[in-house]
């Protein structure tokens, strides 16, 4: 007879206590919960997408293939660089593109609005700017995007007063203009928010020491504000690129056709062409692009951090 | 040309709040001046004016012949320490000492040179390429000495660059400034609200309060002679009786409660007017009755603190602090005891302000 049961419920409950104090425990409470919602909502899905990406029809029941993939890269197509032949590559190209030129105009936005709020805004004003730009939140996504077509159409807001004063009207709506502004729009307040973290915590004696030692304003920005920010502005241009690289609500509704971003083609597939293979192909392709950015993003965040790479700049 | 630092009738106000009140003093070249005064008294947003990070209301801050009142902070020939020393955090040692020379576009050669030079100044040589958190408060506060020393200013401010050490180190480094200045002979225009570390370092003081200057002189003037209540009560340990200043015959004394203290007469102080007394406690003598001003008293606390005592003298419901060195502890007098207390008449300050 071993020795354990006769520590009785003594026993039982001591180890009980023991065992709820474990770091095993208490980060499956912790994060049980997270992981949970993660698995069902997350990566079962995932998991679906990569599994219909290999199989011709339905999944497990036909033959794996490689043939969605290779309808997205035809090989011969990429050897001869014959563009044309590679629709949906030039439309990944243009949906990266779109989310480039988005990230790049908010981050060039929420610098100087951000300065302004984290060095110059009195204390007592601060919450009050902060809250307008999470205000728009308070309104739906989509009405805030159909508010920008009375405002880009031909005979729209910007249109008008254009030929008011006698200037020619401008292609704004259903193209990438379009699409570009309306992102833009939606997701400026996510690079303000994680760069007014930075501007604020930025010890604003840095920037008077800097100018005392003979820096111009652009030296400044350079050597002092654009390092000591940076992790702020990768956040926040992080997370715009990715978004943008799979919007889809705002392409549709503001891009027309020159504006058509990828999203929308596996929107396409899944709907109305009813090839579930080849859009979670498409899916699984956007899924390890966006990854990889992420990836060079943050190798690039941690070279700042160092001291080195963008930030740094030597003696 | 001398380079003496004029800063005339300077006011300063944010909105509604004057911080600085119609400034004026002047500081010698190679002379060390200190701005000494409690939070809040404006000597920090003078420091910043004769720096150019801010513009005075009213008023001028020249250097030797030339206005520099509007110039901006980098032509002024003038480079700031700051409090929290405002290093780089991404850069390094050597990239914040010589940021000063990058940008003034010196080669990269003679910018290390340099900087090698400036951290053998401060005593830290061979430490270009350490990370500014690898330093200890110490050493963080000589490197931002380098980085503001490196361009050659004529005018070196510094806002209370010794705050943040702990009090041995700052004694240390209060002397080794003093000695760096003296080396280097250039102006240091020092901000702190340590009486101490003033006396020390000064070769004058100008003492702050409510944005107005309340007396300036030299270290020895200040403590010996304050003028006002304020800087009598602010630098150093003093006892303070409030009084009535009377004339009697030749003579003239401050009537304390029952008590009236003997002072030489002063012409502009009229009869009956409202004054306050300093006398400084190592002034106080006991148990001698030679010369000077004697007062009978009973002891009522004896402070013992190592190489001083502190003896409370209580006169006629005044209380009276004396300070005296400890030789010999038998020697204290007991509490409850009856003494005499005794001080030489030119001790006493009598102070209208």
């Amino acid at each position: 007879m071993s020795g354990e049961p006769s520590h009785g419920r003594g026993g039982v409950r001591d180890r009980l206590l023991e065992w709820s104090d474990s770091e095993v425990f208490k980060g499956s409470v912790s994060l049980g919960p997270v992981l949970a919602l993660l698995t069902v909502f997350y990566a079962i899905p995932v998991a679906l997408l990569l599994v219909y990406s290999v199989f011709a029809g339905d999944a497990f029941e036909s033959p794996l293939t490689l043939e969605h993939f290779a309808r997205f890269a035809d090989l011969s197509a990429v050897l001869s660089l014959s563009w044309g032949d590679l629709p949906y590559i030039r439309l990944l190209a243009r949906s990266l593109g779109i989310a480039v030129v988005v990230t790049v105009i908010s981050l060039a936005i929420s610098y100087p609005i951000t300065y302004y709020l984290g060095q110059h805004a009195p204390d007592r004003w601060k919450v009050l700017l902060v809250m307008l730009v999470i205000i728009p939140f308070w309104t739906s996504y989509l009405i805030r995007t159909y508010a920008w077509i009375p405002i880009l159409s031909s005979n729209g807001f910007i249109n008008s007063a254009l030929g008011f004063l006698g200037l020619p009207a401008l292609p704004l709506l259903n193209n990438y203009v379009g699409t570009i502004v309306g992102l833009v729009y939606v997701f400026v307040p996510f690079t303000i928010l994680p760069m007014y973290a930075s501007m604020d915590g930025l010890d604003s004696h840095l920037i008077e020491a800097a100018r005392d030692l003979g820096a111009s304003r652009w030296r400044v920005f350079r050597e002092v504000i654009f390092p000591l920010t940076l992790p702020g502005a990768l956040a926040g241009g992080l997370f715009v690129f990715i978004k943008c690289a799979a919007a889809y609500v705002t392409p549709a509704l503001l891009g027309g056709t020159s504006g058509r971003m990828f999203a929308q083609v596996i929107e396409t597939q899944f709907g109305s062409a009813f090839n579930w293979n080849f859009g979670a192909a498409l899916s699984v392709i956007l899924v390890v692009v966006v990854l990889g950015s992420l990836y060079v993003a943050v190798r690039l965040g941690v070279d700042v951090k160092r001291g080195r790479g963008l930030g740094g700049g030597g003696l | 040309m001398t380079s003496d630092l004029h800063v005339e009738n300077v006011t300063k106000d944010f909105g509604d709040v004057r911080a600085v009140d119609d400034v004026s003093f002047t500081v010698e070249e190679g002379k060390f001046l200190t701005l000494l005064g409690p939070s809040g008294c404006g000597k920090t947003t003078t420091l910043r004016m004769i720096a150019g990070f801010e513009t005075p209301t009213e008023g001028q801050v020249r250097l030797g012949d030339r206005d520099v009142t509007d110039e901006e902070p980098y032509r002024r020939p003038t480079s700031m320490v700051f409090q929290s020393y405002a290093l780089f955090p991404h850069k390094t040692v050597g990239e914040n000492v010589g940021f000063g020379l990058k940008m003034r576009e010196v080669p990269a050669e003679e910018r290390a040179e340099r900087v090698g030079e400036m951290l053998e100044l401060v005593e830290l040589p061979g430490t270009e390429d350490r990370a500014i958190d690898e330093l200890s408060g110490g050493q963080q506060q000589r490197i931002a000495l380098a980085r503001a020393l490196i361009t050659e200013p004529e005018v070196l401010l510094l806002d209370e660059p010794l705050g943040a050490l702990d009090l041995k180190l700052r004694k240390n480094m209060q002397v080794e400034l003093k000695n760096l200045q003296e080396e280097l002979g250039i102006t240091f225009v020092y901000v702190t609200h340590d009486q101490e570390e003033a006396l020390t370092m000064s070769d004058e003081i100008v003492v702050l309060n409510d944005g107005e200057i309340e007396q300036r002189g030299t270290p020895t003037e200040i403590y010996e002679n304050p003028r006002t209540r304020f800087v009598a009560d602010f630098i150093g340990d003093t006892n303070l009786l409030d009084g009535t200043y009377v004339r009697n015959g030749d003579g003239a004394a401050v009537r304390c409660g029952a008590v009236e203290l003997p002072v030489s007469p002063i012409d502009s102080i009229a009869d009956g007017t409202d004054v306050s007394v300093s006398i400084r406690p190592e002034k106080i003598r006991i148990g001698e009755t030679a010369g000077g001003v004697s007062v009978d008293g009973e002891v009522v606390d004896v402070i013992y603190q190592g190489n001083i005592a502190k003896v409370h003298v209580d006169v006629g419901g005044a209380r009276l602090v004396s300070e005296r060195q400890v030789v010999d502890s038998i020697d204290l007098p007991a509490a409850g005891s009856a003494c005499t207390i005794n001080w030489d008449r030119e001790h006493t300050d009598v102070l209208t302000g």
